[in-house]
């Protein structure tokens, strides 16, 4: 295939609680709102529902590029909170990240999960930069709150936590070798686990990538930059999403310390990471209507 | 409850509300505050357009700055280049003061989130 220039990659497989193609979707439609270069591929294991959901048409006014492939076999179950109130447990298909790199058709790639709505012009700085791979380690609430320390280093005392939500990579040596490693880091993911001490039973991309820039970046943590913007705003999973226009959406914010106090916060041309799947999904046909239709 | 304290946890409510809003301002105006010039990313702060607009004042034909990665650049068209700081920095700063001043005269939450 022709090597495009520069241009988004999404993955997305569905489940049986959790429509990632509708938000692979929304995503790549805020995508095309709002940045002027908005080449768009998605990675996924067929073409059938989004056909279901969406005209000839209007898929391809969404996607300018669909790449079919196996879907994971992984057994990867995670919680996931619907407000403070509600959980549920989902399959979490995770693991096709690694092969970003022999996936993208592009020379300059931005990686960037489904469940990221793009909603300011900052990711078009990003383009031609120095740099061959970009990832952020910061991330922060709603209410500008860091993450609990879990979010933020693999253990106590251990690495710092990269943030695989968004990811620049140039075809190069350098991200070929990331790439590469968090293929190894997959494939061992038990040991790297006992050695790094992370968490959970969860399989974590940003676990792997963060141990993977350790390792490239000779143990020490060097080398490999931020985004422009180095915070990553996110919506916790106990959040809810109250309206969405062209420019903003309103949240509904809790205080993790106290759950039955809520915050109405307003993001007005912010990008923001959505980890409230089942809140991004109720807000599905507005997105379509705002942006496609 | 007692009026008065439904009327304190009312206002402390609208002042967390204003708070948040006033943080995401100052976020705003950081992904507004960025200039590209060839391919490198900047933050327009004032000590950047200040120490450009000195060395063309000094006819200086170029200068070495640090992008937002502390890599330095060579400058080359210091007119251009501060142009583009100052056009981004007025830019930034304009819409910043004016969306502040709206919040401060929001005195209640609808209107802080509006």
């Amino acid at each position: 295939m022709k090597k495009l220039k520069k241009g988004f990659l999404l993955i997305a497989f569905n489940n049986n609680e959790i429509d990632y193609i509708k938000m692979a979707c929304c995503c790549a439609l805020s995508i095309k709102s709002h940045l002027k270069y908005n080449h768009i591929t998605l990675v996924t294991e067929s073409t059938n529902w989004l056909k279901t959901i969406l005209s000839s048409d209007e898929i391809d006014k969404i996607f300018d590029n669909i790449i079919i492939v196996n879907p994971p076999k992984q057994k990867n179950i995670r919680t996931h909170y619907d407000s403070p109130w509600t959980k549920f447990k989902a399959p979490f298909l995770n693991n096709k990240r690694s092969s970003a790199y022999e996936l993208s058709p592009y020379e300059e790639t931005i990686l960037l999960d489904v469940d990221y709505l793009v909603m300011s012009d900052t990711l078009d700085l990003v383009w031609g930069c120095e740099d061959d791979f970009l990832i952020n380690k910061d991330a922060i609430s709603l209410r500008n709150e860091k993450f609990h320390e879990k979010e933020i280093r693999l253990s106590k005392d251990g690495i710092p936590m990269y943030w695989a939500t968004l990811i620049y990579f140039k075809k190069s040596e350098m991200a070929k070798r990331i790439f590469e490693l968090t293929t190894f880091i997959k494939e061992n993911y038990l040991f790297y686990k006992h050695l790094y001490k992370f968490p959970g039973h969860l399989f974590r991309n940003d676990y792997v990538f963060s141990i993977a820039i350790h390792i490239v970046g000779g143990f020490i943590n060097s080398g490999i930059n931020s985004f422009p913007i180095p915070t990553i705003k996110t919506m916790d999973q106990k959040d809810d999403i109250v309206e969405i226009d062209n420019d903003s959406i309103l949240f509904l914010s809790h205080e993790p310390k106290q759950p039955w106090i809520n915050h109405l916060v307003r993001l007005k041309n912010i990008d923001v990471h959505i980890m409230n799947k089942r809140s991004f999904l109720r807000q599905y046909e507005q997105i379509i209507k705002l942006f496609l239709r | 409850m007692d009026e008065k304290l439904e009327k304190a946890l009312e206002f402390s409510n609208y002042q967390k509300t204003l708070q948040i809003q006033k943080e995401n301002l100052k976020l705003r105006l950081e992904h507004m505050l960025l200039a590209k010039i060839d391919n490198n990313v900047f933050n327009c702060n004032i000590e950047l357009i200040n120490f450009v607009h000195t060395s063309l004042c000094c006819d200086q034909t170029s200068v070495i700055i640090l992008d937002v990665h502390g890599n330095p650049v060579k400058i080359n068209q210091l007119r251009d280049c501060l142009d583009s700081f100052l056009a981004v920095y007025n830019s930034a700063y304009n819409e910043y003061f004016e969306k502040y001043e709206a919040l401060k005269k929001a005195r209640n939450i609808k209107k802080v989130i509006s």
